[in-house]
This record gives C-alpha cells, sequence and structure tokens, in this order.
C-alpha cells in the first residue's frame, strides 16, 4: 500500500465509489473525503471508508466549517472530527475561506466573506479554533465567488487570502481551478496570482471543471471535464511550487470511471513535467 | 454610511437564500450587482432539493413539483436547515411538509405513510452502526434477544413498504414495518409485521427479557395456550427475524 499522499488523487465519491474500490488503479495515488459524509453516519459509506483506508493513503476536506462563519464551530462536532481525522491518520485537514450559514442555519455552500479587516480577525480565530481542536495541522481552500459582499476597498481577493493565512499561520489548498473561475469572472491574470503565494504554505491542489452559465459567469461546479486553461495553470502552478499533491475534484455529472482516471493520467503527465522543470530551476 | 459588520452581511446572505422572497434591504446591504446573489439562492436551493428528491423520491413523484416547490419554501423560510449534515435536511422537510401534505385533500390517503416510510429508510441508510453485545452459539432460544442497532419501526395503514407495483394502490392494510440495514452490504430493506409477529417482537425488546419469556409474555397477554399454529408462526418469526439479522443473535 502506498501510503504517502503524493501526485495525483481523486476524491472517494458515492457514485464513483464501489468501482474505484473494486478496480484499485494504480494511477491514483491517494484519495480524499469529505468528512460530514462520514462522522456520525454507518452504512455504505463507512464500508467504502474501511475498504479504502486499506489501500490508499486518506486526506480529509472539510465542507461545512468555512473558516470565516461568524459563530463558533460546536464543540461536539470538532471532538467527532477530531476522532475521524485520527482514524484515517490524515496528514493535515482542510476547510474553505468562506461561511456556509449563521445563527444554527446552515446553507451547505460556500459563501464568500468581505474582503475586510473583520473577515481576517474572524478567519483566523476560527482557524485557530479548529486546529486546537482536531489537533493537527489545518489548510485553508482559496473559494470560487460570484461577487464580494461589500465594495473591497482596494483589497483583492489574493491581498485577503495571504492576509488570512499570516493572522491564522495556516497552509493552503490552492484550487487552481477556483483561481482560474475568478481570474475570468473578475478580470485578473491568474498566473499573477500564484505567483504571490509563498510555495512553503501550499499542502495541496484541487483542480476541476467549471460549467459557463447563460449570462456568462463561471460557475464552479465540480460537474464538467478540467478544461485547457486549468491544465495550463496547473503546469504553470507546480513548476513554480513543486511536488504539491493534486486532487482531480469530480462532485457532480459523475463520468464511468475510466474517463475520470484519463484526466488523472494527463494531470499525473503535467504533475511530472511540471516537478522536473521545478527541480531544473532549482538546480540552476 | 457605516459598514455592515460580518454578522450582518451573513445574516442578509443568509436571508437572501432561504426567505420565500428575497427582500430588497438585503439585497442592497450587499454590494455588486443583485443577480449574483440571486445566483447564489439558486445554488443553495438547488442543492437541498436535490438532496430531497434523492431520499424521498416516491413522495416527490406522489406530490408533484408544486407542492414539492411549495413545501421547501415553507421550510426554508420558517425553518432552514438546522443540521452540519446536509443528509438530515430530508428529514427536516419530510417533518415539515407532513402536517400541510397530510391535510390536503387531493392528495391520496396514503401519502402521510409514504413519507414517513421513505423519510425513516433515509434515515437507516446513513444511522451510526452502535456495536450490539456479542452473541453466543449456537442461538440459545432461552437467551436474551441482541438486536440489530439500526433497526426503526414504522406503522403504516397503508402497503407502501410493498416491492411491486401495488405500493402505491391505496389499499388500507394497517400493519408495522421494520426498516433496518443489512451489516454484510449496508442495504436497507424493510420487513411486514403482522399483530401477532408484532407482539412477538415488542417482547423481545423488552431489556434482559428472554425470547422464551417474550413468547410467554404474549401468550399470557391473550390468553392462550401455545397451539401448533402459534409455535409455527414463532419459529418462522424468529428464523425470518435471525436470517435478515434484524436479531443477529442471543446472548446469556
Amino acid at each position: 500500500m502506498n501510503t504517502r499522499v503524493e501526485g495525483v488523487g481523486l476524491g472517494l465519491r458515492h457514485d464513483l465509489a464501489r468501482e474505484l474500490l473494486e478496480r484499485r488503479p494504480d494511477e491514483v495515488r491517494w484519495l480524499e473525503i469529505h468528512p460530514e459524509n462520514y462522522v456520525a453516519r454507518g452504512g455504505r459509506f463507512e464500508l467504502n471508508l474501511e475498504e479504502a483506508r486499506a489501500h490508499w493513503p486518506i486526506v480529509t476536506h472539510g465542507l461545512t466549517c468555512g473558516v470565516g462563519t461568524a459563530s463558533p464551530f460546536e464543540p461536539s462536532y470538532t471532538r467527532e472530527l477530531r476522532e475521524l481525522l485520527e482514524a484515517v491518520g490524515a496528514p493535515f485537514h482542510s476547510e474553505h475561506l468562506c461561511f456556509g450559514g449563521v445563527d444554527d442555519t446552515f446553507l451547505h455552500d460556500l459563501l464568500p466573506l468581505p474582503f475586510n479587516r473583520e473577515a481576517v480577525r474572524t478567519a483566523a480565530a476560527r482557524a485557530r479554533e479548529l486546529r486546537d481542536a482536531i489537533e493537527r495541522p489545518l489548510a485553508i481552500e482559496n473559494i470560487s465567488y460570484y461577487a464580494d459582499p461589500l465594495d473591497p476597498g482596494g483589497w483583492t481577493e489574493p491581498d485577503f487570502l495571504l492576509e488570512v493565512l499570516d493572522a491564522a499561520d495556516a497552509a493552503l489548498l490552492l484550487d487552481v481551478n477556483n483561481v482560474y473561475v475568478n481570474s475570468l469572472n473578475h478580470g485578473f491574470d491568474p498566473r499573477a496570482y500564484i505567483d504571490r503565494i509563498p510555495r512553503e504554505r501550499v499542502v495541496q491542489i484541487h483542480v476541476a471543471g467549471h460549467f459557463t452559465g447563460k449570462d456568462g459567469v463561471i460557475i464552479d461546479t465540480h460537474g464538467e471535464p478540467v478544461c485547457e486553461g486549468v491544465y495550463d495553470l496547473l503546469g504553470y502552478t507546480i513548476a513554480r511550487l513543486g511536488p504539491v499533491p493534486v486532487l482531480l475534484e469530480r462532485d457532480q455529472n459523475v463520468p464511468p470511471l475510466d474517463d475520470l482516471l484519463a484526466e488523472v493520467r494527463r494531470l499525473s503527465a503535467i504533475y511530472e513535467r511540471g516537478v522536473a522543470a521545478f527541480e531544473a530551476e532549482r538546480a540552476a | 454610511m457605516t459598514e455592515p459588520s460580518l454578522v450582518e452581511v451573513q445574516r442578509a446572505f443568509s436571508r437572501i437564500c432561504l426567505d420565500a422572497t428575497p427582500a430588497e434591504a438585503d439585497l442592497a446591504l450587499l454590494h455588486g450587482p443583485r443577480e449574483r446573489w440571486l445566483l447564489y439562492r439558486r445554488m443553495v436551493r438547488s442543492r437541498l432539493f436535490g438532496m430531497v428528491r434523492s431520499g424521498l423520491p416516491r413522495t416527490v413523484a406522489t406530490v408533484g413539483e408544486a407542492r414539492l416547490d411549495a413545501a421547501m419554501r415553507a421550510y426554508l423560510a420558517e425553518r432552514g436547515v438546522t443540521s452540519r449534515y446536509i443528509r438530515d435536511c430530508v428529514q427536516e422537510l419530510a417533518a415539515h411538509a407532513l402536517p400541510t401534505w397530510s391535510a390536503d385533500p387531493a392528495l391520496p390517503p396514503h401519502l402521510a405513510d409514504l413519507v414517513r416510510y421513505e423519510a425513516t429508510k433515509w434515515q437507516v441508510g446513513s444511522l451510526e452502526w452502535v456495536e450490539p453485545a456479542p452473541v453466543v452459539e449456537p442461538f440459545d432460544f432461552e437467551g436474551v434477544p441482541v438486536h440489530n442497532p439500526t433497526v426503526r419501526a414504522v406503522e403504516v395503514r397503508f402497503r407502501v413498504d410493498r416491492d411491486d407495483a401495488r405500493r402505491d394502490e391505496p389499499v388500507a392494510e394497517p400493519h408495522r414495518v421494520l426498516l433496518y440495514r443489512r451489516p454484510r452490504d449496508a442495504r436497507v430493506f424493510g420487513y411486514a409485521l403482522d399483530a401477532r409477529a408484532s407482539a412477538l417482537y415488542d417482547a423481545w425488546c423488552v431489556p434482559e427479557r428472554t425470547f422464551a419469556d417474550g413468547a410467554r409474555a404474549v401468550l399470557a397477554a391473550r390468553g392462550a395456550a401455545p397451539e401448533p399454529t402459534f409455535v409455527d408462526a414463532l419459529a418462522g418469526l424468529l428464523a425470518d427475524l435471525v436470517e435478515r439479522a434484524i436479531i443477529v443473535g442471543s446472548r446469556r
């Protein structure tokens, strides 16, 4: 069994779990799970996770503890989360730079924060609380956003992200698709964004497909194949950051496993080329 | 003008997503084009609708899109999702909508049974497996029953649990269904109990009571002697419950 989280991984999603676990394809090096699908839950999800753990390293990625949430997370959940992370041997845990609910109501989506000082303070405080509760490193993921809830007042998205990472002393799960989507929706250079990311903070990368709506807004659906622009940006990112594990996210319109594996192989080739370029650059 | 606080922004955002009709004041509080905030509203609601459709497929087919939409609007506006596990919105919506749907004369009489049956089946699929007490071999009728921890009973007036085309016929046949998850493959099944089987099952659910004492209690309550038909029915029921892992065995 491979025990290291490296190369290209795939999300253990219900729609493809059975076939993935039966075939155990070599090109998938590790798996990512959403803890909310496993905490306080038995049944098929529990059986699938047990089987997956026997063959792959597992990384965890939360959906409901967006670190910008105004109210603290309930200790009963973070305790159960910690137990799950311990059980699967997660090297770190990641959550999003967003909020997902308020006043004990959950919206079950990744909703954007204003790019301001209060949001930085809140996100940093929540991130530290969560990291302390789960007793392992926490990575924060940059999200796709379709509008800024308040007038940005001069801050750009990477300004905000870097402020939060510094204030929280957190790692970064860099979602390259989200950078790409935001660059098109908000009109900035995605490579300039990547250039600002401190290499030492990045512990994982996400790539996914997206959808262009009728009004031209690009939506991060995880329901389409990865596009050429994201492949290109991934190659640029790996060449700059080095061997950071890459996850292919596919949560909707899940195609046959062979189609996903073809994407994984292409991502792996880009990853290998990017790592070679990174090492050549360092050697020069 | 003073910038709204983070929690004010999040409350306005939440109301835009959940209110029956988004308030202009909330849309005005957020910077940027209102179409983008309404896009978030569609995304939030679409995900929750999708989950409810997964959990209550026959219910949704029976009530139709218009009633489902009305029920979701009321549920989200009056209560919203209170669980961090999105799967729980299925039971929450079912509980919220059931009084309204039950009072709707245009809906078939078996609808209430169907809602409770599907919501319970959805719940059983995800219940935590709380490891039961160790069983002893061989199975002992003088032992205490050890139950599958995922069993949930639903009382129904109609056969909504049938596995054939007649399951949506409003034919009254009051009975009890045990919904349970099979340990070896985590599939959820239903097992129907008639009145006698139901009495025996209840008797075997009394803590620390043996199978034999439970059967005796049922006979005593009926004032009857253990006739061959009763013994045959008891043996058949017990064999079914054990084979299906509704009862996983016996202990001392």
